[in-house]
């Protein structure tokens, strides 16, 4: 799941994995580093290592990844226990992070890779991080075997690539508003996954749409008799509001549906402000789309 | 709650504005639309701005933005720039100033080490906007600096990074690695040089020798960032600095919001305005007013239906919002509008709602 800043990325990864879940899967939902999936899906996240060996599993499970952890195993695994701890302690382990471009989203990878071949789950939902991450995370195969000829880190490149490209594999489900700048910044992210990335996009999801509102009609001269002037024109401005805003939307989407061919679900404006989504319309939707 | 007085009063007296927020909450709107509305009257303003949309970057005044200072406008009495920050250049720019000599900024700027360390390291975004903000906070062209912070869920990462990057410059093991000659310092030549075999054997061994080398480069010009990095601390504690936490009324950019300014307020930098961006107009306390001197037609009612939903979306939107507004001493609410931000003349008028304090206001372009 990909998507900028609050456009309901987390909820909808959350939905999915409980609409996954109801539809017989055993699903991982995954948090990359701190985000807010935990409190979504009201259970504790379970290490890894336990997902792998298949011990005693919920159907929802909570897997939590942080890349500061992932790069520390992977110098104990190459031998750099005590280092590894001297060098996290001194502020060294990020400066390898650093030097080292995408060693941190490769082995994020390499852990989402991990998850993916467990017969123990059928589907792995990644809560991505924010748009612009996310795109360094799925570039990450390519970054890597730019700079890593030969190896270990180039050999794990190249298996992050395999399960990125192959659309039986993976598929990047975009989330967006329909709002002027998240519409375009989701049209230039299709363009960059699937031209240069080479991966494929599932439905995009349109969170937040405003339902049909009728324009309005000028006050009779009955209701201008009855209501006072300052009140009718607060309703109509209110109503005329909602009427345009839907308006605009709905040529957003056009201009959205023109320029990627994926279905699009839309779902609608929560009543209240949950986060900008509702939840069980977003259910009843991707369970229809399911 | 509702309106306010506006942020006119509070600008009066302060050379600095600091949007700070989630991402995707107007917040470089809001920046923007402060600094124009303060250069129409009078200031001498300059907007940075992280990554602006199309949209607003041609309502600011249709040139395209660099990472100098730039005129956008307007011809009336105050003067408005705008630039947009770029972090790779900033900190060249840097390096630049802080290097022994010109030769010794060249050998960094071509380190491939560097060029990765400039544009990837964590939080060197957020260095670079308060670095960006501190060479203008002292450039006599403008009285008046608005920046637009860049959307960072780490939000210590604005405050720290300088902290965090001299730490890291400053980093004894890499020391180890890098001088091992002379005097005691010899005996841990040997475990040094083991210590970086065994490093490039694992991450490559051109990424520890660009290291090493960038390392070796920089020799001499941590305590010109040490320096900088607490006058920036400083200038962002000052009472000249007005930090402004930009929302929406939903439940995570409040929480976001009230993280930062909770660990602004942790260091010493007191938040004291709020701006709620894309509530919804209730005209519902307007109607309720006369509601039990109203006789219900087929034609009333048509229109109260159509506002009964807005209405308990309001309220619950006040209730989000509660948190983050007691906070702070100023607030204003800026309502979700049909159409987007489309031109100059809607950009001064919502700075202008944002000044004064007014919550609805006209666009021009279409609403009514």
């Amino acid at each position: 799941m990909a998507g900028k800043g609050g456009v309901g990325k987390t909820t909808t990864a959350a939905a999915l994995a409980r609409v996954a879940v109801a539809g017989g899967h055993r699903v991982v939902a995954v948090a990359v580093g701190d985000g807010p999936l935990t409190d979504l899906l009201e259970r504790e996240p379970t290490p890894v290592e336990s997902v792998l060996a298949g011990e005693e599993l919920d159907a929802l499970i909570l897997v939590r990844i942080d890349p500061e952890e992932a790069l520390a195993a992977y110098l104990q695994d190459n031998g750099l226990s005590v280092i590894g701890r001297r060098m996290a302690r001194t502020g060294m382990l990020e400066l390898v992070a650093t030097a080292t471009p995408a060693i941190k989203e490769l082995l994020i990878l390499g852990r989402l890779r991990q998850l993916e071949q467990s017969e123990h789950i059928d589907l792995v939902i990644v809560d991505g991080p924010a748009s612009g991450h996310a795109l360094e995370l799925v570039k990450a195969p390519a970054s890597m075997a730019s700079i890593a000829k030969a190896g270990r880190l180039r050999s794990q490149a190249e298996q992050a690539r395999n399960l990125l490209c192959d659309s039986a594999r993976t598929q990047v489900v975009l989330v967006t508003l329909p709002e002027h700048t998240p519409i375009q910044e989701t049209v230039e992210a299709a363009f960059d996954l699937e031209d240069e990335v080479g991966i494929a996009l599932g439905p995009i999801i349109v969170n937040g749409c405003a339902s049909p509102s009728p324009a309005v009609e000028p006050p009779t001269a009955q209701l201008a008799a009855d209501v006072p002037r300052a009140v009718t024109d607060a309703m109509d401005a209110a109503l005329e509001e909602a009427h345009l805003r839907h308006q605009a939307e709905r040529e957003l989407l056009a201009e959205l549906r023109s320029a990627i061919g994926v279905p699009r679900i839309e779902l609608p404006d929560a009543p209240t402000p949950s986060g900008g989504v509702d939840l069980v319309a977003l259910i009843g939707a991707l369970w229809g789309a399911a | 709650m509702t309106g306010g007085a506006g942020l006119a009063g509070a600008l009066e007296h302060r050379d600095v504005v600091l949007a700070v927020g989630a991402g995707g909450v107007g917040k470089t709107t809001t920046a923007a639309a402060i600094g124009l509305a303060a250069a129409l009257r009078g200031r001498r303003v300059c907007v940075v701005t992280v990554d602006p949309a199309r949209r607003l970057a041609d309502a600011l005044g249709g040139t395209v933005l660099g990472d100098e200072p730039r005129r956008v406008g307007p011809d009336s009495r105050g003067e408005l720039w705008a630039m947009m920050l770029d972090p790779k250049s900033t900190f060249d720019a840097v390096v630049s100033d802080h290097a022994g000599s010109p030769e010794q900024a060249a050998e960094i700027l071509a380190n491939p080490f560097y060029q990765r360390l400039s544009t990837s390291l964590p939080g060197v975004h957020e260095y670079m906007a308060t670095e960006t903000l501190h060479r203008l906070s002292v450039d006599d062209r403008f009285d008046l600096v608005v920046v637009d912070t860049p959307p960072s869920r780490h939000v210590l990462d604005l405050v720290d990074a300088p902290d965090r990057l001299t730490r890291f410059l400053d980093n004894r093991m890499y020391r180890t690695l890098v001088r091992p000659a002379g005097g005691v310092a010899r005996l841990a030549a040997a475990p040094a040089r083991a210590l970086s075999r065994r490093l490039a054997a694992v991450v490559g061994g051109q990424i520890v020798d660009d290291a090493i080398g960038f390392f070796e480069a920089f020799q001499g010009m941590e305590e010109g960032f040490v320096e900088r990095a607490r006058a920036v601390r400083a200038l962002l504690a000052a009472d000249t600095t007005l930090v402004l936490a930009v929302a929406t009324p939903k439940r995570d950019t409040v929480a976001t919001g009230l993280e930062i300014t909770g660990a602004l307020a942790e260091r010493g930098i007191r938040t004291s305005a709020a701006v709620a961006n894309m509530t919804t107009f209730d005209p519902w306390p307007e109607i309720a007013e006369w509601g039990e001197q109203l006789s219900v037609t087929p034609e009333l009612s048509l229109r109260l239906d159509g506002l009964r939903d807005r209405h308990v979306r309001a309220d619950a939107e006040r209730a989000v919002l509660e948190p983050l507004f007691d906070a702070v001493a100023a607030t204003i609410q800026i309502h979700r509008r049909a159409t987007e931000l489309g031109d100059h003349a809607a950009l001064a008028a919502l700075g202008g709602a944002i000044l004064e304090g007014t919550d609805r206001y006209d666009v021009g372009d279409g609403e009514r």
